[in-house]
């Protein structure tokens, strides 16, 4: 039986201009991601100043320099749309890369805040 | 229905009225173009938009966004309202078009908006308080296109306008997202973009934690 997953992956951004990638293991259970959004503690930096590239299973889904702000939802959007939907994408080896890149912009001071990773799937339940 | 990969393609404008041409190159196994999103980045400080800074965004009914400086709408603090909320406008920054060498004319064309993250609603902190940090915007969707391609470029044309409006060079970063589809499987993947109208984006079955 298929039971819903959900998880989210932080990462710390501790410097204005920094790049942080991590890889994340899934459970071997997890068998498919089908949705994806990016939260933060500071939306405000998030949107403003951050952009991404995600892989799934050595899989390119965006590529660097796709902008946070196409991802990011808010309480006035209803919840069936807060998560970008990417179809079915098998987990495999269940490694999930996520390069977070922050830059300096005109309009905010940078502070240290934390980006996540929110996915979701479907697991094996056994 | 094949697999859709994005291409970007980040054009910077650093002069007033500033007219760029330039390239988009697509990957040798694209089939067609499916969908253009675009976005924009301001990469240099501009007077009157900061975030945690106590001055107050302009009034609604003077100017969109970007406030002139003190001395052209009075001197000191008489330059703006005392205890008046005002709202803030997403500034028109430009305009972007896209041209593919299969299609005779342009193929998408847009005036960008700068989306501000608080744009919708009213800043209430009279000058004196951190502005609200909730969001009123909406998610936006890739707007679809189809343009069939044989050929790899695509090129595009941007004209700066708020750089006119405003008398002044305004440093900024135009992002275009072109969403193209190959000639790969979609291993699973699939886009909303590429939904067809109608169709369940989610699987209602599988919803037990």
């Amino acid at each position: 039986m298929i039971k819903f997953f959900s998880k989210d992956f932080d990462v710390q951004v501790t410097a204005a201009g920094q790049t942080v990638k991590k890889t994340f293991e899934l459970d071997k259970s997890v068998k498919t991601i089908t949705h994806y959004t990016i939260l933060s503690n500071r939306e405000d930096l998030t949107y403003y100043r951050g952009s991404f590239r995600l892989e799934i299973n050595k899989d390119e889904i965006v590529p660097d320099g796709y902008s946070t702000k196409k991802i990011m939802c808010w309480p006035t959007v209803s919840a069936n749309d807060r998560l970008k939907s990417i179809g079915r994408r098998s987990t495999g080896n269940g490694l999930i890369t996520f390069e977070y890149t922050d830059t300096n912009d005109g309009l905010t001071a940078f502070v240290p805040y934390t980006v996540s990773l929110s996915v979701e799937g479907e697991r094996d339940t056994d | 229905m094949k697999r859709a990969r994005l291409i970007i393609k980040e054009v910077q404008i650093t002069k007033h009225g500033e007219i760029k041409n330039f390239q988009i190159k697509l990957p040798k196994n694209v089939k067609r173009i499916v969908a253009v999103e675009t976005d924009v980045r301001i990469d240099l400080r501009i007077e009157g938009i900061s975030i945690g800074d106590i001055k107050p965004a302009p009034r609604f009914e003077t100017l969109p966004v970007i406030e002139p400086k003190a001395s052209a709408v009075g001197s000191g603090s008489r330059g703006v309202p005392f205890l008046s909320w005002t709202q803030q406008q997403n500034p028109v920054m430009g305009k972007l078009k896209l041209k593919s060498m299969e299609r005779t004319y342009i193929f998408y064309e847009e005036w960008l908006h700068f989306i501000l993250f608080n744009g919708g609603i009213p800043d209430m902190s009279m000058g004196l308080f951190a502005r609200s940090p909730i969001s009123l915007n909406k998610n936006r969707q890739a707007k679809k296109v189809d343009v069939p391609v044989e050929t790899t470029i695509v090129n595009g044309i941007y004209e700066d306008t708020i750089g006119n409006f405003l008398k002044r060079d305004i440093a900024y970063t135009v992002k275009v997202f072109v969403w193209v589809e190959t000639e790969e499987d979609t291993d699973g993947v699939v886009f909303d973009f590429q939904n067809e109208p109608g169709e369940v984006k989610k699987d209602e079955t599988v919803n037990e934690k």
